[in-house]
């Protein structure tokens, strides 16, 4: 006969040590059973043999010396390089006395960005204006002349990170709404327009970059009227937005055709136009969507505009080379692609985090 | 039974016709789904369409709002023609209100941003007098307290209740409801089914696809069975429940009824 006698009240206890706290996680995630403890192992002993050497040539061999004889008898890093050219890195070959003006301007944004993440500033419709002129600003600053009364800096002086980090926001400001009308045109069923956008991302998607940069350089000029001369920085922007355009166009469609039927047909029955529609119901759940997709192509575009250095501009990758041709720290090169690499990483890292707290911020577009 | 029906709710004898549908045609590609439909709705006229699944009911009064073209025949809604002309079909979708299967709120917003929505966007109405005004229509569905939480906060129930809200805050003239409660479990159907009895009490003219036939034998006053995408029976709502006159309605009610 079972002896089952119900049981009422058992008091909560606590979970067994081996399941919780430091001891419980060590043991689950690193040691036990015996094959995830060999793979700990072999796993600790791949990244000390990576990270080593490359401490020891960045760190434990290197000399911050500004003097490169000083730094020839270490054989480790000269950072002493990165020390002395690093204004060159930011800024290219734009007048050392003049440096001030796109620090200004730096400060400006960086200003402007932190008050945004600021969230009770963020409504404010100062902060837009603001925002809305700081292009006007930045430019101006930059280049100068006109009402400013600076010298004029032309765009073939400026290069480095400035170069880097202006044409990827130039383009990926300007890319967006192309690629928005592109992906809404292709998704529609208008007659002429959905033929347009499909052949302009069909077009433009199946031809590399580096030929776009050539074709905007060097064929662009020939179809405008003699005597009219583009800017060159003005004509790489030109094929970096034409081409990202069309990638950022087939992600927003993807986030367009991730939105139900029903939304479309709840909007129709409010009585919604086309527009309205799009712009209140459509886009904002689509492009919460395709953030992830869209903020990958954004960080493509950023490291793509080292490509730009095919048609003559002097961006952050080019400067690398240019200093380390320099004779007094020749042959610097590993110094020099670290520190670019730095910077990207920043950059895009930076990147990659906005996104992420936008996504968390912005309520999902499932149920 | 195709040709035009005399209107059999004697109390709404005089009232104006509202929705007049003539001829009406339409296919899926090949499939011919609404065949030869007339039907005539009268001002606070309650109409509730059944049948079997694959009749046409959701279809036809899709059609009323124009999310389903028609091929043939003449829908005339509030005195507009329904055509191509898309400036006339939001005109028309201003007027009449929408209550879907799958509640269709917009996701992305709150609850009270959904409900203000269609004044906002679409009545150019000011924010502060359309916040006003859904909270007043909030507030009568039932769920005032919950404004500022998202869809998907609520249950199934909650939000078909604020998907009607959403719909009155235009203040339509007629209300279509397409399966209002199918997609809600069982203990929700009477908080959604509750708002609608009293949306029909304050003489709403509205129109019901469900399958609900207590609410339909106490709040309609005409009842519409379609089959294979023919009306095929139109009668008074006694009428249809006591003695029905086709074969296919009786059949269909047993089935209904008996489950």
């Amino acid at each position: 006969m079972s002896e089952y006698t119900p049981s009422q009240n058992i008091p909560d206890r606590q979970p067994p040590a081996t399941s919780v706290g430091i001891i419980g996680w060590v043991c689950k995630n690193l040691l036990c059973p015996w094959y995830n403890a060999v793979l700990t192992i072999v796993s600790c002993w791949a990244i000390w043999s990576a990270v080593a050497p490359f401490w020891e040539w960045a760190v434990t061999n290197a000399s911050i010396s500004l003097d490169p004889e000083v730094a020839k008898q270490h054989t480790g890093a000269a950072w002493g390089f990165i020390r002395d050219m690093w204004p060159v890195f930011m800024t290219g070959v734009y007048p050392a006395e003049e440096r001030w003006r796109p620090l200004i301007a730096l400060c400006i944004v960086v200003v402007l960005v932190s008050l945004s993440l600021v969230a009770s500033y963020r409504r404010s419709r100062w902060l837009k204006i603001l925002w809305f002129v700081s292009p006007i600003v930045v430019f101006a600053l930059v280049y100068g002349g006109g009402i400013t009364g600076l010298p004029v800096v032309g765009t073939h002086y400026w290069g480095g990170l400035m170069l880097t980090i202006m044409l990827s926001i130039v383009a990926m400001l300007a890319a967006f709404p192309i690629s928005v009308l592109l992906a809404l045109g292709r998704t529609s069923d208008m007659p002429i327009a959905k033929p347009f956008c499909v052949a302009y991302i069909e077009l433009i998607r199946g031809v590399p970059l580096i030929t776009l940069l050539f074709m905007a350089s060097v064929v662009l000029p020939l179809f405008l009227p003699a005597g009219m001369e583009l800017d060159k920085v003005l004509r790489a922007l030109v094929g970096i937005t034409m081409f990202f355009s069309a990638y950022l166009a087939e992600n927003i469609r993807g986030g367009l055709q991730g939105i139900s039927k029903g939304q479309y047909e709840a909007a129709d029955a409010l009585g919604m136009s086309y527009w309205k529609k799009t712009i209140v119901v459509i886009l904002p759940q689509a492009l919460r969507i395709v953030i992830p997709p869209m903020v990958n192509n954004f960080i493509g575009i950023l490291k793509d505009t080292s490509l730009v250095g095919i048609v003559g501009l002097v961006d952050l990758l080019q400067i690398a080379f240019a200093t380390t041709s320099n004779p007094k720290w020749f042959g610097r090169l590993e110094e020099a692609y670290v520190f670019i690499a730095f910077w990207y990483w920043i950059l895009c890292y930076a990147l990659s985090s906005y996104s992420q707290y936008l996504e968390r911020k912005m309520p999902s577009a499932s149920k | 039974m195709t040709t035009a029906h005399i209107n059999t709710a004697t109390h709404l004898g005089d009232s104006p016709v509202v929705i007049d549908i003539q001829g009406l045609n339409k296919w899926y590609g090949q499939f011919h789904v609404l065949k030869e439909i007339n039907l005539q709705i009268r001002q606070q006229e309650k109409v509730v369409i059944c049948g079997p699944s694959g009749s046409g009911k959701s279809t036809l009064i899709r059609t009323i709002n124009r999310l389903e073209e028609h091929q043939e025949g003449r829908i005339v809604v509030d005195d507009e023609p329904l055509t191509n002309d898309v400036k006339q079909i939001e005109r028309v979708r201003r007027e009449v209100g929408m209550v879907f299967q799958q509640f269709n709120l917009f996701p992305h917003m709150t609850i009270l941003d959904n409900v203000i929505s269609g004044p906002i966007h679409v009545r150019n109405m000011p924010r502060k007098q359309a916040v006003d005004l859904a909270h007043s229509y909030l507030k009568r569905v039932g769920i005032a307290e919950q404004a500022n939480k998202y869809p998907g906060q609520l249950s199934g129930g909650q939000q078909q209740r604020v998907a009607i809200a959403r719909a009155l805050a235009m203040q339509p003239k007629i209300m279509l409801f397409d399966e209002p409660t199918s997609a809600l479990d069982p203990e929700m159907i009477k908080e959604v089914l509750d708002v609608m009895r009293e949306l029909a009490e304050q003489g709403m003219t509205m129109i019901c696809v469900t399958h609900e036939m207590g609410f339909a034998r106490e709040v309609a006053d005409t009842m519409v069975f379609m089959d294979k995408g023919q009306i095929v029976e139109y009668a008074p709502v006694k009428e249809f429940f006591t003695a029905p006159k086709e074969e296919r309605s009786r059949m269909f009610l047993e089935q209904i009824l008996n489950h």
